[in-house]
């Protein structure tokens, strides 16, 4: 592992330190926003795939023990990433604006939310907690209007 | 038409991510056992001791929430607290009223003081029964502590008491504890004092005696509380004493009252009458 990776998995921890601290309290009728999707989108723009999948697996995990997730979000954000990648990466050539920059975020964010929400069904374990609209829509435009406040304060690098 | 093609790098990435996903659902699914309730554990007391330093200001926050509704549960329930005061009080009232009422052996009949005007000389109080209540001119008002005045003048439904604090005002009256006898009347001085003549110096009278009415005037009953002796003085250049009352009734304070359906004897009436022809 070089220092670039253990750089960016730290910034990563704090993300997730961030939303423990600060954002799952910041919720707007109910919704909440998920910076590490945020910082796990932009670091798909600088590293291969397998990095990438291994980042969202291992920062996932760690959100899942914090938040008593155990796997979904580990499962989800693997899933999301692998399946994004190309797509980010084709993104990535072109300098992006900020209501595209959004525009990615929400629809990520709306996808993982999706699966998110259709595997805690599934396995019948965290359904009971969620309101399916406020979950899927509310936290996905809380997390796009987030990432829009950090694509103007970090600037499209 | 462009074909993807497949990449062994690609095969390794498959590889990662399905082990990946097969370990995070392993995780789902035995969330409860053994080995990842320890790791459960270990967790949430990391999680709060990420969120304790937040928790003060969390509590803080709440605490002005909480502030905002304590005042504003503060100002109904003094609101609330205010007004059965007023109700508590007037059940007192009422009850004092109605013990009366039922202590009293004159018929009683309940009214409500509708205006009052007892900052000047000639001070009168207006009742809302008049002689569709069968009330005449003469009647005693009176409340459980004692005596407010008698009625000067009648309407259909309003009468027109004199109170005690009139120039007017003339009532017989004695005092309690020896009988000695009367007539009390106002100065016009103070709001907070009757005046009691023609009781003899040689009779001793002392604060805090109890006077009352005496009847003999024919137009009160007897018994009526009036008020209670504060001081006395005894008259230069005559032989009787000035008695100084403090009324039991307050007049400023009252709302309700009693008018007693008192009615002069008319035999003593007669025979007044006859003595005062009989020296004509």
């Amino acid at each position: 592992m070089n220092a670039a990776i253990l750089r960016d998995f730290l910034i990563g921890l704090f993300f997730i330190f961030l939303e423990v601290v600060i954002f799952q309290h910041l919720s707007f009728f109910g919704a909440s926003p998920d910076p590490l999707l945020i910082y796990l989108l932009w670091l798909a723009l600088k590293y291969d795939r397998i990095n990438i999948v291994l980042f969202a697996a291992a920062l996932g995990l760690v959100q899942d023990a914090l938040f008593d997730f155990w796997g979904l979000h580990m499962f989800t954000k693997t899933l999301l990433l692998f399946f994004t990648y190309n797509f980010l990466r084709r993104r990535s050539e072109s300098r992006l604006l900020l209501w595209q920059v959004m525009i990615v975020v929400f629809i990520a964010s709306f996808i993982h939310n999706g699966i998110f929400l259709s595997l805690s069904s599934f396995i019948d374990a965290y359904a009971s907690g969620f309101m399916p609209i406020i979950f899927l829509i509310g936290n996905s435009l809380y997390t796009a209007a987030l990432s829009g406040l950090f694509f103007i304060f970090k600037g499209n690098q | 038409m462009r074909f993807r093609s497949f990449k062994l790098s690609d095969a390794k990435d498959y590889i990662v991510t399905a082990l990946l996903l097969l370990v995070a659902f392993s995780l789902m699914v035995n969330r409860y056992q053994g080995g990842i309730n320890s790791l459960r554990q270990i967790s949430i007391t990391a999680l709060s001791l990420l969120e304790e330093p937040l928790a003060n200001i969390r509590v803080y926050r709440q605490a002005l929430n909480t502030n905002t509704y304590l005042q504003r549960q503060n100002i109904l329930l003094q609101d609330e607290l205010s007004r059965l005061r007023s109700i508590e009080q007037e059940n007192g009232r009422l009850r004092e009223m109605l013990g009366y009422e039922d202590r009293s052996e004159f018929n009683l009949q309940p009214v409500l003081i509708v205006a009052k005007e007892i900052s000047g000389i000639n001070n009168f109080i207006t009742i809302n029964a008049g002689t569709s209540d069968s009330l005449i001119v003469g009647m005693p008002l009176v409340t459980s502590d004692g005596l407010i005045g008698k009625i000067v003048h009648t309407a259909s439904y309003y009468s027109q008491v004199m109170p005690f604090y009139n120039s007017l005002f003339r009532v017989s009256a004695r005092v309690q504890e020896n009988q000695a006898n009367g007539i009390v009347s106002w100065s016009g001085e103070a709001n907070n004092e009757l005046v009691m003549n023609f009781v003899p110096q040689t009779i001793p009278v002392d604060t805090g005696f109890v006077i009352e009415t005496s009847g003999f005037s024919n137009q009160y009953p007897p018994g009526i509380p009036i008020g209670k002796v504060t001081r006395t003085e005894a008259e230069e250049g005559r032989e009787t004493q000035r008695i100084y009352i403090e009324p039991f009734v307050i007049l400023s304070e009252i709302d309700k009252g009693f008018v007693i359906e008192f009615r002069p004897d008319s035999n003593i009436a007669k025979l007044k009458q006859n003595y005062d022809e009989f020296f004509e």
